[in-house]
């Protein structure tokens, strides 16, 4: 404001941003709308998700806002079918495996009658596995499969069937929310405020997403932030808010029954090194690592100053260990929720493409599996690049490896892979003897 | 399943932050507050002379921007021109308490002899003082060149965003704009003006 010759701008002080928001919330707060119930006296401060045994809600509603007018925000009828599709595309996968898992723990008395069990949907997460969520009648079932093991909670009784209000069943083992509302909610939405000091400077933050509810069951992935959990149910006209506080619970007792357990190597240095990786990440990570015990080494990667990792397969899929001063964390591959990643590599797509991405961390999307024929490999770009790769337990990773994370892939404008790359392979032929031919790389 | 955003894609712009407000989205209009406080608040200290008031004429202008963001349509790409004028009329609305403030601030004493020693505060007086005279002359112009000044050359703001904003055209803005600067550098003291 050279005009007037007045003083330069200032930068915002944090307490005055944090008076100023402070005010703000507080109208926030308030209903806008003309209608409006003064039920907020309501607050109850229960213990939360006791983490006791299985079959009784963990979770009555500690904070219980009760039944508000209003929607859920920008709720999108097209959106909410979508995601209603996809989580019940599949829904039947593992429903049998869970009913065979039921029966083989020898707790039957513990579950309804796994003959009566109807899958509801199926929740996929790549890095941990799948959740069924079943009914037999009106009492849910949870049911985790892995590639190796499947975890069961059941409950004594859902939620009742209106007004939204909320109970949590189990925690999994990976910290999600098992839970059921009534019938008539579309969504759940999560909320996680924080605050902390950050080198001497205070600093507020939060986080939000939304959660599909089909028959009344839901399962949450808390936000990975700390700090109060807030999550309200809801339809197209009423909601509930329930407060449960920032005590993140441990994960519930389970019936867990090993039905696809292997022998994996982990004998050599590489597979030592991977061992204590994935030991160190379930201990000191959020969520402990599924299948800890059957991810396979497949390559060793120097990150500079982001540590070092070790590539792992199990399976079809993608893994990888970091370790930074001494801290390890473990992602699965990042598939963006396909499954189309976990194709089988074959003699006709000898290549199938999967980035590595771990604690928000994405090590690179040049990468994937091949054929265990396969011997070397260049990638070869649109542009004339000739990309170098590491190979290692049927897993590729191109040189250099350059991580970053996803805010800063996006601020780089780094090139993605896309179709027009091709690998140019050396493999072996059924003869014994090396062959050349160059095949798509990147196939989505 | 879980639906989260990832900061892959490029962040809603103020029109769609202002739509999802309109429609109660909280956590949007959470968004436009942090996106625009600082702005608000230096655009405030400058229709007040005092940085205590601006937090107050600022937070007054977003709870008035949530309260009525649902009654109109951002045209603009940016919130800003709105929550300018906004910060305006509340600044005008508020006037009678505003110079009651500011007889109170003229009552300190000169920067020579703050008995503050630090010198921060020296700059502030001197700061506020600077800002109070450049007010002082501001508020004799008719309401139209006012108005674009306050968001032209207090807000920083370009003449296509203010004219949005006063929803008059550019050239009525530039010609308010010309015409008032003549008449602030003639009342204006030496080195207040440029």
């Amino acid at each position: 404001m050279s005009e007037f010759d007045l003083p330069p701008k200032r930068q915002l002080p944090f307490d005055v941003r944090a008076s100023m928001r402070a005010k703000l919330n507080e109208e926030l707060n308030r209903p806008r709308r003309r209608s409006r119930k003064s039920l907020g006296a309501l607050f109850a401060t229960f213990a939360l998700l006791t983490g006791t045994a299985v079959g009784g809600p963990l979770l009555l509603g500690a904070g219980d806002e009760g039944l508000q007018d209003g929607g859920m925000p920008n709720f999108d009828a097209g959106q909410h079918d979508r995601s209603v599709k996809e989580l019940t595309a599949r829904k039947d996968v593992d429903l049998e495996r869970c009913r065979q898992a039921a029966r083989a723990s020898g707790r039957t008395g513990t579950f309804p009658d796994p003959a009566r069990w109807r899958a509801v949907f199926r929740f996929s997460s790549m890095s941990t596995g799948a959740i069924t969520a079943v009914l037999a009648g009106d009492r849910p079932v949870f049911c985790e499969a892995s590639r190796t093991q499947v975890n069961l909670w059941a409950a004594d009784s859902a939620a009742d069937s209106t007004d939204h209000q909320i109970k949590i069943h189990a925690v999994s083992s990976s910290g999600f929310l098992l839970g059921s509302t009534s019938r008539d909610s579309v969504a759940i939405d999560t909320r996680v405020d924080s605050y902390e000091v950050r080198g001497g400077v205070p600093n507020i933050s939060y986080a939000n997403q939304r959660t599909t509810v089909i028959e009344g069951l839901f399962v949450v992935v808390p936000p990975k932030e700390s700090g109060a959990m807030t999550i309200t149910a809801g339809g197209v006209r009423q909601h509930r808010v329930t407060k449960l506080g920032t005590r993140r619970q441990p994960p519930s007792p389970a019936i867990l029954v090993t039905d696809q357990g292997r022998t994996t190597d982990r004998s050599s240095s590489l597979g030592v090194e991977l061992g204590a990786c994935i030991t160190r990440a379930s201990a000191l990570g959020s969520r402990p690592v599924a299948d800890a015990e059957n991810w396979e080494p497949a390559l060793r990667l120097d990150l500079g100053t982001r540590g070092t990792a070790v590539v792992a397969r199990l399976d079809n899929q993608l893994g990888v260990c970091k370790t930074v001063g001494g801290a390890s964390s473990f992602g699965a591959v990042f598939t963006d929720g396909s499954q189309r990643f976990e194709r089988p590599v074959s003699a006709e797509e000898p290549v199938v493409p999967g980035s590595l991405l771990v604690d928000g961390l994405l090590i690179t999307r040049f990468s994937g599996r091949v054929a265990p024929e396969v011997r070397s490999m260049t990638l070869l770009g649109p542009e004339g690049q000739e990309l170098r790769t590491l190979i290692g337990n049927g897993v590729f990773v191109a040189l250099p490896v350059q991580p970053m994370t996803l805010s800063e892939e996006a601020e780089a404008k780094r090139p993605l892979p896309n179709e027009s790359w091709r690998a140019r392979i050396v493999e072996r032929g059924p003869n014994g003897t090396d062959r050349t031919r160059v095949v798509p790389a990147f196939k989505y | 399943m879980t639906e989260r955003s990832v900061p892959v894609t490029e962040p809603p712009g103020d029109r769609e932050l202002w739509l999802r407000a309109a429609n109660g989205d909280r956590d949007a209009f959470g968004e436009l507050f942090e996106r625009h406080a600082e702005a608000v608040w230096n655009h405030a200290y400058r229709l007040t002379g005092s940085w205590a008031t601006a937090e107050d004429l600022a937070s007054n202008t977003f709870l008035t921007a949530w309260r009525k963001c649902g009654e109109m349509v951002l045209v603009s790409e940016s919130a800003l021109p709105w929550l300018y004028t906004v910060a305006g009329n509340l600044a005008r609305t508020e006037s009678r308490r505003l110079l009651r403030f500011r007889r109170a601030v003229d009552r300190l004493p000169d920067p020579g002899v703050v008995r503050d020693h630090a010198d921060g505060v020296a700059e502030q007086v001197d700061g506020d003082r600077r800002v109070r005279e450049v007010l002082a002359a501001v508020d004799r112009l008719p309401k139209g060149e006012r108005q674009a000044v306050q968001l032209c050359l207090l807000g920083e703001l370009s003449f296509s965003d203010a004219a949005s904003a006063l929803g008059i055209a550019e050239s009525s803005v530039r010609a308010r704009i010309f015409r008032a600067r003549a008449k602030l550098r003639a009342v204006l003291p030496e080195g207040a003006s440029r």
